[in-house]
């Protein structure tokens, strides 16, 4: 027996551990033992290898001789390379793919991982994962040794004898963990030989080995090869890539720079995707490149860029030079460049990046791609048309037009690769307009999301210890050769992701909607107080008083009402509290409902708690006591608010929104709507409900600054009740990730047939600032919100008009078709005809068909001459219901109309508008019962006239069918739930 | 420090462990029953003082100030009729070169044996001078151990050999069997030697006026003829004599030729491992054979010495001096089967994606961010000259910081700052770390606070000697303020190397290269290595290897 191996890595990864568990078990067979080290100096993250020699005769020389090792066992990639001339033909290589990136040129990783690949006889594992498997990366190097032992002339019980021995001072934990890195080690060893024996390639091989649990880990002979296949899975990185990005994220960090250099961002994109970026040196200030790296540069010319985490805008600042690739003029501008720059920014370097010729078809040939991570919605990802224009083209053209945009936790690649097709710059890059060919592959686009999503997934979100997160990461731009992909230029920064609150239980939420015990803090015995007012509404709800309790210290009675002095003296479990105390005494409020364990809801009415200046550590101790009491069983007392009116809820039969009665009339006899309506500011709704006078919510929650509940949580829980068809949200912002949970809110309503109407407000946004990139101002947190929410399936509106009509055409609309969405209107004026079809809903023109069904109606109304059939059609001043009933008919009986839109000036002489005629047959109120029952089409009414006909108005509302006041709003809100109901389809 | 020493419990056991050369040369001390060990930390050496350290607590063993510092106190403890053991790298010597010639006139009463690692190759060191030069220099014995096993033995017959001739012994190791582990089997020790104080010499035998130094001069001289008939008794000294060929091996040269010619050896061999050289197992093996292959690791002392000025009529010599092995470098197994015409193995071809991956600071470490300091601070300045000393803070000659213009040997930087600045140059400003300092600092500075010269001294006090993996320092902290007070040093300044102190750090060196006259500025934050290594108690193994 003899084994000559070569023990490889970087200072620190325990080399000479695996020397001293070989050396025991080789001892303990009475073998004789060499081992070389290396100490001192060399081991300060530099390379480190030990040479151990085990023999069954006298070994000599402590060193393996050059060619004869039998083994390169390695816990890094490059070393296991460094030492291939040590390596005897058909010997063995062992090694981590765990690039260890603490060195500016580190070659790109698929390139090391070939070439030890091409050394022949290797396995090559993901190592560091296997250690974290079996409990912790400290066992790497004994993961290591597992996988060499399937060359190794030791039994798996003679090595784990010696892991025992060695580690057994260290305790029976570390001896365990110990033991379980050798046997997964050795298992990914044997699964990955038999991967590659089954024509595997190893990429693959080491992402199906990635999937395998602790449990197949344990047992080399139970392996389930079923699951393994040449099929690429690029979703994920794996561990060699991973683990390089993270050194490289990590360096930035140390280095304290939140930019990342346009080197670093290549290499990121490099690993993750197989962009391959042009050929680049970087030249760090005070040094200059070496003669024959620049002879390498192909072509004549060589372009140098200024690296400077000060510097954004590279072009704009002159800090872009292109020349002749000479080797005195290139060095020369390289200091120059250095030495200019130097007086006003940091200056780290120059980059010396090869010229590409790219095919160039002027405005509009490149392509932006870049992610970042927002509060709101966590990560996003963003393309479009690149270059100089990005952020000009964006602002001006349609949204959607310019840049494609979503948060990465709602689409794969393949989604947005298909928003990506429905902007402007997919149809120049794919040559779809005049004068421009395909400039890049489906593919090549592809894979770039890909990479993009990948990379967003896994550090654009909060990474806790594991790192710094990506706050944002661009390449613009990208240009094309061959229809491939090449980057010209890249930045990215550094920003610590948004971290999310543990989740509010479902349950007190349902008992803050319906509460069965109601108790107040904070009441104040002045007769104008809000707390007052509170009462009184509370009580005016027709709630039984005895379910309702006062916590006063200094009273036993409140207005009839018995009064405690703690909460914790209630006596009865309080389903909601009402805090209306100063905002100062809110956290021992909410403390006290914490340690009482007597609180299911409340609801925090106080403001000036934490939302204003001055007021934020009171925010802040609110917070804490919320979430001292989220840790408690059970989830604790969930909050609304603070600095929230609160909720009207008529299921609940409560009220504690503070405007007085006289103020707005509680309209007790109307049937209630099944409609919420959820709102950051309490005076929205209120106005709402003044103003929009058709609007009767059963629940106006008014949710604060969502310390605690979110507006997600809220949506969640209206989703789940029988009585709410319709969700109407006006919101400033979410609160930490909670956009993406209100994504998630929105599908879930939609899922069950629901609308939830989505109104943001606040366009403008974080984030921006000089040296925000690309991706922030195409791609900042209102577009995101505003795309996003409507792919998830929010009926999203643009002003508060459009609010409550949009809450009327979901309540009437939302159990009817769309169809294709081809809309017919009819109208007895010509202004409300050409002023529906400016306002852009699909108006088809009319087919034969039906142009001679309406012919044959116009005729027998004896219109023929006046009027000629159209959409819309306008029947004139003249037409009277009959006509009207005529045509509408026609229509929803017609296959081409998918929706009628009803639209009348009421003033016309002929019609039975006024109060006194309504219940005549053959009113409009009557007649949109009945075509209301001719099937599943929309059918919407515009009635455009004065407080004459508000009783039409409201009768023709209680058929259900909702009525617009003015034709080109009937038809813009048309278009925009034709849109809707199709991207809900 | 390895397992396999934590393990190793303080007893004699006739078994056989692991243990690098450095590791058996010092339980080749332990078991010979030193009192004392004395060292400055020094690659490829550290591991013989610190394995006594770790496992002989009753010896005597702490840290000394420098090589020279610990000389002496190994001398010391000679002259009372203890043995004592003192260990250093090549280059310490030089500085403790003066007790060490000296000593060889004394004479030691106790054995005194000192170890020295050489290293061939510059691993870890400025120079690669080979040590039984100045062994033979001071016309002491050396022993030359080629394996692990006769490190430990010839560390024992070192002490024998020391005391019966009243002589203090090297034993000249070279990085490789330093750091390199083998089998070694332990003999039965004296280690009650340690208990028992032999007589004290003669007072005029030491006190070397020269009445006294010729006497004991010549005493030294008349004993050269018994030390080189040891050495041709020696059982570290094998004559073969079979072919015509003749390969004359010392140290580990010694394995490459067993590795390369294999057990079936028709080669003549001497193999040395005693000297003075054994002049007539030499003219032996020369008078047998037509052709002489020197394989000596560092410099070709016995090669030279035998070529001489006219060479040997008959004989062809060959070795470093006419390249048939490489003069600079250690030697390889490679290097030296090519010498011999051994056939060369097929070698896989260097990748062209490989790149080098030096050593570098580590992360969060101190001196990265005095260093970049150092660089804003004088980067305003059109000739600023910033020199540095032996450390860790060496590696601010690498980019990004680029802040050392010159690391020659311990202590070199402050008295080449005063030299540059009595030329004229400006601002001149110097790096030295703590323990440096202690080592061989303060004399210098002493010298330039007396001048009042005008340059600025950046001490860095990681309270640690960190690079040959952090041995305690004998000037840190608030002591090394007060030293530095008390040489008479005025303007102070102390600064915290964070990264987050940048600004006043920057702004502290300027503020002390525009004083006229001596600054020093200390920056204080200890070594991020320190802390590991005492958690490394509890940690798994190679936590402690950092």
């Amino acid at each position: 027996m003899k084994h000559d191996i070569i023990i490889a890595g970087v200072g620190g990864q325990g080399i000479l551990t695996i020397a001293r568990v070989l050396s025991l078990a080789a001892t303990a067979k009475g073998l004789f033992v060499k081992q070389a080290e290396v100490h001192g100096m060399s081991q300060r993250g530099g390379a480190v290898y030990s040479h151990l020699r085990i023999s069954d005769s006298e070994i000599f020389s402590d060193l393996i001789p050059a060619g004869k090792a039998d083994m390169i066992l390695a816990i890094e990639p490059l070393e296991a390379l460094r030492y291939a001339p040590m390596l005897r033909q058909g010997g063995a290589v062992v090694a981590s793919t765990n690039a260890e990136v603490n060195i500016p040129d580190y070659p790109a990783i698929e390139s090391v991982l070939g070439h030890v690949a091409s050394l022949g006889n290797h396995i090559a594992i993901d190592m560091e994962k296997l250690a974290r498997a079996a409990g912790g990366v400290l066992s790497t190097n004994v993961v290591a040794l597992g996988a060499a032992s399937v060359f190794l002339g030791f039994t798996m019980s003679e090595l784990q004898h010696a892991v025992e021995k060695l580690f057994e001072s260290k305790g029976e934990r570390v001896v365990q963990t110990n033991t379980r890195a050798l046997r997964f080690g050795r298992t990914a060893a044997v699964a990955y030989q038999e991967a590659l024996q089954r024509n595997v390639n190893p990429q693959n091989a080491r992402g199906w080995i990635a999937t395998l649990s602790a449990e197949h880990l344990a047992s080399e002979d139970d392996l389930d090869f079923t699951e393994l296949s040449n099929e690429p899975d690029l979703s994920r990185l794996t561990g060699a890539e991973a683990h390089a990005f993270k050194s490289l994220l990590m360096t930035a960090y140390e280095q304290e720079r939140t930019q990342l250099y346009e080197h670093e961002v290549y290499r990121l994109i490099e690993l993750v995707g197989a962009i391959t970026p042009p050929l680049h040196t970087f030249i760090p200030k005070g040094s200059t490149i070496a003669e024959d790296v620049l002879a390498h540069y192909p072509g004549d010319k060589v372009v140098l860029k200024l690296v400077s985490r000060k510097v954004v805008h590279k072009t704009e600042a002159g800090a872009v030079l292109i020349l002749s690739k000479e080797i005195n003029g290139v060095r020369l501008e390289i200091d120059q460049m250095i030495a200019t720059h130097t007086a006003h920014v940091p200056v780290a370097g120059v980059l010396v990046v090869e010229f590409v010729e790219h095919d160039s078809h002027g405005l509009g040939s490149e392509l932006f791609v870049g992610i970042r991570s927002t509060r709101e919605f966590g990560p996003v990802i963003a393309a479009g048309l690149g270059g100089l224009q990005t952020e000009y083209l964006a602002a001006k053209m349609r949204p959607g037009v310019a840049v494609a945009k979503a948060p990465v936790s709602e689409v794969n690649a393949d989604q947005f690769l298909e928003l990506f097709k429905e902007t402007a710059a997919y149809d120049v890059l794919a040559g779809r307009i005049r004068g421009h060919k395909r400039t890049v592959s489906d593919s090549e686009l592809l894979r770039c999301f890909r990479a993009f999503i990948s990379i967003a997934r896994q550090f654009c979100i909060d990474r806790g210890e594991e790192g710094p997160d990506i706050g944002e990461l661009e390449v613009n731009p990208f240009a094309f050769s061959g229809e491939r992909l090449v980057p010209l230029d890249g930045r990215g920064s550094l920003r610590p992701a948004s971290n999310s609150l543990p989740a509010r239980p479902i349950n007190p939420i349902r008992s803050l909607l319906e509460p069965k015990t109601i108790a107040l803090v904070g009441v104040s015995s002045r007769a104008d107080s809000l707390s007052r007012i509170i009462v009184h509404n509370i009580l005016a709800c027709g709630i039984d008083r005895s379910r309702v309790s006062i916590i006063k210290a200094d009273s036993s009675d409140y207005e009839g009402l018995p009064c405690y002095a703690s909460i914790a003296s209630v006596p009865d479990p309080i389903d909601l509290l009402v805090i209306t105390v100063p905002a100062s005494a809110v956290a021992s409020i909410v403390n006290e409902c914490g340690t009482s364990g007597n609180v299911r809801s409340a609801i925090i009415i106080s403001g000036g708690a934490g939302e204003s200046e001055g007021s934020e550590s009171i925010g802040d101790d609110i917070r804490a006591a919320i979430q001292r009491g989220r840790s408690m069983e059970g989830g604790g007392t969930v909050f609304l608010g603070p600095n929230c009116m609160g909720v009207r809820s008529l299921p609940g039969m409560y009220d504690t929104f503070f405007v007085p009665e006289d103020k707005l009339p509680p309209r007790r006899s109307r049937t209630p709507q099944p409609v919420a309506i959820i709102s950051q500011s309490g005076a929205f709704i209120v106005s709402r409900l003044s103003s929009q006078t058709q609007l009767h919510p059963r629940f106006a929650i008014s949710i604060g600054n969502q310390c605690d509940v979110t507006v997600s949580d809220l949506i969640n829980a209206m989703s789940e009740r029988d009585d709410i068809q319709v969700v109407g949200v006006y919101l400033e912002g979410f609160v930490n990730l909670d956009g993406t949970e209100t994504l998630h809110a929105v599908e879930r309503m939609a899922s069950v047939g629901k609308t939830v109407v989505f109104y943001k407000a606040g366009r403008t946004e974080s984030g921006r600032s000089a040296v925000a990139g690309h991706t922030a101002a195409v791609a900042g947190d209102y577009d995101i919100c505003q795309t996003a929410m409507r792919s998830a399936g929010a009926f999203v509106v643009d002003n508060f008009r459009e609010f409550g009509q949009a809450i009327d055409l979901a309540l009437g609309l939302s159990s009817r078709t769309v169809g294709e969405g081809r809309v017919f209107a009819v109208t007895n004026a010509g202004m409300e005809a050409v002023a529906m079809a400016d306002a852009g809903s699909r108006f088809e023109p009319l087919s034969e068909l039906l142009r001679t069904d309406l012919e044959a109606i116009l005729s027998s109304r004896k219109l023929s001459g006046l009027v000629s059939p159209r959409n819309p059609l306008d029947l004139t001043p003249q037409a009277n219901e009959d006509v009207f009933d005529d045509v509408v008919c026609a229509a929803l009986d017609s296959e081409e109309v998918d929706a009628v839109i009803i639209s009348c000036v009421p003033l016309a002489p002929g019609l039975k508008t006024l109060e006194d005629t309504l219940a005549e047959p053959q009113s409009f109120v009557n007649l949109a019962r009945k075509w209301l029952s001719r099937g599943e089409k929309a059918v919407v009414f515009a009635i455009d006239g004065g407080p004459e006909y508000d009783e039409l108005v409201s009768r023709i509302r209680e058929t259900g069918v909702p009525v617009f006041r003015s034709a080109d709003e009937a038809a813009r809100l048309m278009k925009l739930w034709v849109q809707h109901r199709s991207h809900r389809l | 420090m390895g397992v396999s020493l934590l393990d190793h419990v303080w007893k004699n056991e006739m078994n056989a462990e692991l243990l690098l050369g450095d590791e058996a040369v010092a339980w080749g001390a332990i078991d010979a029953g030193i009192a004392g060990a004395y060292s400055y930390a020094g690659t490829p050496a550290t591991e013989i003082f610190e394995t006594i350290q770790i496992v002989a607590p009753s010896i005597w063993a702490h840290w000394s100030a420098n090589e020279k510092v610990a000389y002496e106190e190994a001398l010391g403890m000679s002259y009372v009729g203890k043995r004592a053991l003192v260990s250093m790298k090549h280059v310490g010597l030089n500085v403790a070169m003066d007790p060490f010639m000296s000593s060889a006139l004394t004479g030691v009463v106790g054995g005194l044996v000192l170890a020295v690692g050489d290293d061939p190759g510059m691993h870890s060191s400025q120079d690669e001078q080979d040590s039984r030069i100045l062994a033979d220099f001071a016309k002491v014995p050396c022993f030359e151990p080629s394996n692990q096993q006769e490190c430990y033995e010839m560390t024992r017959a070192a002490f024998t050999l020391s005391e019966s001739h009243q002589i203090p012994v090297m034993v000249r190791l070279v990085t490789r069997l330093a750091h390199s582990r083998g089998l070694v089997k332990f003999h039965p020790d004296e280690r009650a030697r340690s208990q028992t104080r032999l007589p004290l010499p003669d007072p005029n035998d030491w006190t070397l006026v020269p009445v006294n130094a010729r006497r004991r001069y010549r005493r030294l001289l008349a004993l050269q003829t018994k030390l080189e008939s040891a050495s041709e008794a020696s059982p570290f000294n094998v004559l073969h004599l079979r072919g015509k060929r003749g390969i004359i091996c010392t140290g580990p040269g010694y394995n490459y030729v067993r590795e390369a010619l294999g057990s079936e050896m028709t080669d003549s061999l001497l193999r040395i491992g005693q000297y003075p050289m054994p002049t007539l197992l030499i003219q032996q093996i020369v008078a047998h054979c037509d052709e002489i292959i020197f394989v000596e690791e560092g410099y070709p002392f016995i090669e030279k010495r035998l070529r001489g000025l006219m060479g040997v009529p008959g004989v062809s010599i060959r070795g470093k001096l006419d390249g048939t092995l490489p003069f600079d470098g250690e030697l390889l197994p490679e290097s030296v089967s090519k010498a011999l015409g051994a056939p060369a193995a097929v070698l896989n071809d260097i990748n062209p994606i490989m790149t080098g991956r030096p050593p570098q600071y580590c992360k969060g470490c101190p001196h990265s961010s005095s260093m970049n300091a150092l660089v804003d601070a004088t980067s305003a300045y059109e000739e600023p000259l910033l020199f540095s000393d032996i450390g860790c803070y060496a590696l601010g000659i690498m980019p990004p910081y680029r802040s050392v213009h010159s690391a020659v040997e311990m202590g070199a930087s402050v008295g080449m700052a005063h030299g540059a600045s009595r030329a004229g140059a400006h601002p001149v400003l110097c790096t030295i770390g703590d323990s440096t300092f202690a080592h061989s600092g303060m004399t210098p500075l002493l010298g330039a606070v007396l001048a009042d010269a005008n340059i600025t001294v950046l001490i860095l006090d990681n309270a640690t000697t960190a690079m040959t993996g952090a041995q305690d320092s004998m000037a840190t902290g608030d002591k090394l303020l007060e030293m530095l007070r008390g040489l008479g040093v005025k303007d102070l300044q102390v600064i915290d190397p964070l990264p987050k102190n940048h600004a006043s750090s920057v702004e502290a060196i300027r503020k002390a290269i525009e004083h006229e006259g001596l600054s020093v500025i200390v920056a204080q934050r200890p070594c991020i290595q320190i802390k590991p290594r005492k958690l490394a108690m509890t940690l798994p193994v190679h936590q402690g290897e950092q």
